[in-house]
């Protein structure tokens, strides 16, 4: 188990890290997450030791680690530009750190198996495309037997096509091994489909620690809401315990004074006149594939949002009713 | 093919030719010259010299390339990954022994040694003295390393600050030390870079003439000058160059081998990885300034102190002559050399990325890796062919050499200059309807000016420090700063010469400055 406890790291003026804890159990897979810049990469190097943080410890089953150096911690790290050695082939940077009478062909058949990397021992990593320069990556972490695998922004580096597959190969694999792993990652998508955890950092700091599900449904903020997809926001005052917005009013408890109402696209649905809880006119409409995306604009025409829905037989200035279940609403002062 | 006709440009074109054949003609003449040598005379002494100056020089070029390799090696990987005092400064303070001439850090440290020199007379003061000579292989070795590392120091420093930062941090992850990431990763993906480093010190050690005469080393440039000057056997002088030559060819063979390899640059640039704090972080400091101290301050001191011991109005007035004829030399040959370097670049522009001017811009540089002595012998050569009446020395033939010798230090600016320049400039003045002199000098001189007077400086001081080829070819009785430094040196009166050494450091530590700023 690793505990980080308290970590703090300042650059110049700005603080990278500012007072972070968190803990990962065995088998887990913890995702950091956040937009660039809000720390979780020097988050990830502190707890490899490539960076030294300014205080705050880490410990490894409750031995404190702080001051070790990266070679020591056993930790794999795979890089965001995935840094294989240029000069050395497939198999010679999968054992790298293989001491020589370790390096077995059934060993490196292990580890190339698994990465589906088998028949691919004698090539340089330039002669790789990007998805199997991944896999190599990988494979040349867990020859180390890693007590913890880092893995930093692992698929920016690859084109979408190639990118679902390899991150279902490698949770799938990860899950298997049952190896203890933190993922950086800038994509809320990303840490869905593979975190156990997840944390989300703004500035430094955490803002939210849950399963995706969890963080998903119920974002603390709205910006961690936000994060994770693009919601209905409606601005709002508190009319008598009424939300009233310029959409119309809706009943919902314990409201503060102004307050935005966050809703998630897909628990909007479109409805009859007979039966809504808000409305408002077609303002615009795009044909989007499969979707279709409306711009909805309030009866007074001072707020608007868009709103992507399922094919609808709207046309623009038409008026439009929208049901949403209360408790799908989530309200953020 | 078909399509439009795109103008031939061949007047350029012969007049680009033509430059690149002149300029190798000095080694044409070696090498043509040395199929006529008559068996008779290298039966002689040929068999008898090589084996003697094969070893020694074989010896100077294992010793100093060792540690050189050292030296640079060691300080360009502390001044790229750790962070110590003053590490900054050292950036640029460890290339300025590259400004002190190999000869002349010989004669500083004989005289720093020998029995008037400040060490002896510290040692006697306390009442004792003990008797050092630094005139032999090792101390040939640790004086020309001194000075030539800053080469390996550039290449390793560009090189590491090329690599990426987490190669070095994914090595420690998978549990290396950095020691054992230093051998397994950083150096081998650096070597390419290194040994084109390697090279420069092997080419300056096979062109040194003055340590290993001052010392009494015979290696194969005093070898073909004890042979041309002091025997006048010429046909000896041409074969000891052609053996020379051999060696340069395989060099030059094995250096493309080299560069051939795996490709080591990494594209993708990533976060820089802040530096290591040394834990002792004065032991950097100290190894850091241990070359320097050697490579720099102690020679120019001891100079320094000479040259007020024989501090004279005539011993200055003097060297103020001897920068006078320097100058007039460096001037001369600079301005040839520029001029030589605009036409070849400007022609292959014309002609474009045609397999030909790639040809004759490698041949061209070909002078620079070839040692002031055997350029010498192929001008001399070149001269007695023309009319053996002739005297072969004098300021032509000195500037001829010059032009042969340094015509890639000039051309290699230049030609990157030209080639920063974007060809619809070129598009844009033709069909403004400028013939190409116009476009020529209205365009690409002034957008180049900076260049080329960067070229001009870097080829005016490596005439100012060259020994052996002025030797060879100077005019009777016209001493440069150079040749004064080494003959009175010689003739036991380095005293009187420390303000020509001291002259000619000043002028070589300008480009310390471009250097730093090139690996920048």
């Amino acid at each position: 188990m690793l505990k980080v406890q308290n970590i703090k790291k300042s650059y110049s003026t700005t603080k990278a890290v500012d007072d972070v804890s968190l803990e990962i159990n065995d088998g887990e897979i913890l995702s950091l997450t956040g937009e660039s810049g809000c720390g979780k990469s020097t988050l990830l190097r502190i707890i490899g030791g490539l960076e030294k943080s300014d205080s705050g410890s880490i410990f490894w089953e409750d031995q404190n680690i702080s001051n070790w150096k990266p070679e020591k911690r056993k930790f794999g790290f795979v890089f965001q530009n995935l840094s294989l050695f240029p000069h050395l082939t497939v198999e010679k940077n999968v054992f790298f750190a293989i001491s020589k009478e370790n390096r077995t062909s059934k060993k490196l058949n292990e580890l190339l198996g698994m990465t589906g990397m088998d028949g691919f021992e004698k090539r340089y990593p330039h002669e790789l495309s990007g998805g199997q320069q991944q896999r190599v990556a990988l494979a040349r972490a867990l020859a180390i037997d890693p007590r913890l695998l880092l893995l930093d922004e692992p698929f920016s580096s690859l084109d979408e096509l190639v990118k679902e597959k390899i991150r279902k190969e490698v949770f799938d694999l990860l899950k298997e091994l049952n190896i203890t792993t933190i993922m950086v990652s800038h994509q809320a998508f990303d840490s869905f489909l593979i975190a156990d955890k997840l944390v989300v950092m703004k500035e430094g700091r955490v803002l939210q620690t849950g399963n995706p599900i969890e963080i998903y449904q119920n974002p603390s903020s709205q910006y961690v809401s936000n994060f994770f997809g693009a919601s209905v926001i409606i601005k709002g005052t508190n009319d008598q315990q009424k939300a009233h917005t310029s959409f119309g009013n809706i009943d919902l408890p314990n409201l503060p004074d102004r307050f935005s109402l966050c809703i998630r696209p897909e628990n909007i649905i479109v409805n009859t006149k007979d039966d809504y809880d808000i409305s408002g006119i077609v303002k615009d409409k795009l044909f989007k594939g499969p979707h279709d995306v409306l711009t909805i604009q309030s009866p007074e025409k001072d707020e608007e949002f868009s709103l992507e829905t399922e094919r609808c037989p709207h046309e623009i200035g038409d008026p439009i009713f929208l049901k949403v279940p209360k408790d799908k609403i989530l309200v953020f002062e | 093919m078909g399509g439009t006709r795109i103008p031939s440009h061949s007047g350029w074109r012969i007049l680009g030719i033509g430059t690149v054949l002149v300029l190798l003609l000095p080694i044409v003449f070696v090498i043509s010259n040395s199929l006529s040598v008559e068996t008779e005379s290298w039966q002689q002494s040929f068999p008898r010299l090589l084996p003697l100056y094969l070893k020694n020089t074989s010896l100077l070029l294992v010793g100093i390339c060792s540690l050189s390799l050292l030296i640079g090696i060691s300080t360009a990987w502390l001044v790229t990954i750790y962070e110590f005092p003053f590490r900054k400064q050292f950036e640029w303070i460890l290339i300025l022994p590259l400004s002190i001439p190999t000869f002349i850090n010989g004669i500083a440290y004989v005289g720093l040694t020998d029995y008037a020199g400040p060490i002896r007379i510290l040692l006697r003061s306390i009442g004792t003295d003990v008797y050092m000579d630094v005139m032999d292989h090792q101390g040939a070795i640790l004086i020309m390393s001194l000075v030539l590392y800053p080469y390996i120091y550039v290449a390793s420093r560009a090189a590491f600050i090329m690599q990426s930062v987490s190669l070095v941090e994914v090595s420690r992850s998978l549990g290396q030390s950095m020691v054992k990431t230093f051998f397994k990763v950083t150096i081998p993906l650096s070597w390419p870079i290194i040994f084109s480093g390697l090279i420069l010190v092997i080419m300056e050690v096979l062109n040194d003439y003055g340590v290993v005469q001052y010392f009494g080393i015979p290696t194969f440039t005093t070898g073909i000058f004890r042979a041309w000057l002091a025997l006048g056997d010429l046909q000896t002088a041409i074969l000891l160059s052609l053996v020379v030559l051999i060696f340069i060819l395989l060099l030059v063979i094995l250096d493309t081998y080299i560069q051939r390899g795996k490709k080591t640059s990494n594209e993708n640039e990533d976060q820089k990885a802040s530096r290591i704090p040394f834990r002792l972080k004065w032991i950097p400091f100290i190894i850091c300034s241990i070359p320097v101290f050697f490579g720099f301050v102690v020679p120019v001191g001891q100079l320094v102190w000479w040259s007020f011991l024989a501090s004279t109005g005539k011993v200055w007035l003097q060297s103020i002559q001897f920068m006078g004829n320097t100058s007039l030399l460096g001037l001369l040959a600079g301005l040839v050399v520029i001029l030589l370097a605009i036409i070849l670049s400007y022609s292959n522009r014309l002609v474009g990325n045609h397999w030909t001017s790639k040809t004759f811009s490698k041949l061209s540089m070909l002078g620079y890796a070839i040692p002031g002595a055997v350029i010498g012998i192929g001008i001399v050569t070149l001269i007695v062919w023309l009319n053996p009446n002739w005297i072969y020395s004098g300021i032509i033939a000195l500037v001829f050499g010059y032009s042969a010798r340094f015509f890639a230090v000039g051309y290699g600016q230049t030609d990157s200059g030209f080639q920063k320049i974007p060809n619809q400039l070129d598009d844009a003045a033709s069909s403004l309807g400028k013939n190409s002199l116009i476009s020529l000098f209205k365009i690409h001189l002034p957008i180049l000016k900076p260049v080329l007077i960067g070229a001009f400086i870097m080829v005016f001081v490596d005439i100012a420090k060259e020994l052996p080829l002025t030797l060879i070819l100077r005019p009777f009785n016209f001493e440069t700063l150079a040749t004064n430094a080494f003959q009175y040196a010689k003739d036991e009166m380095a005293p009187k010469s420390a303000s020509s050494s001291l002259l000619i450091i000043f002028v070589s530590s300008i480009p310390v400055y471009f250097l730093n700023k090139i690996i920048k």
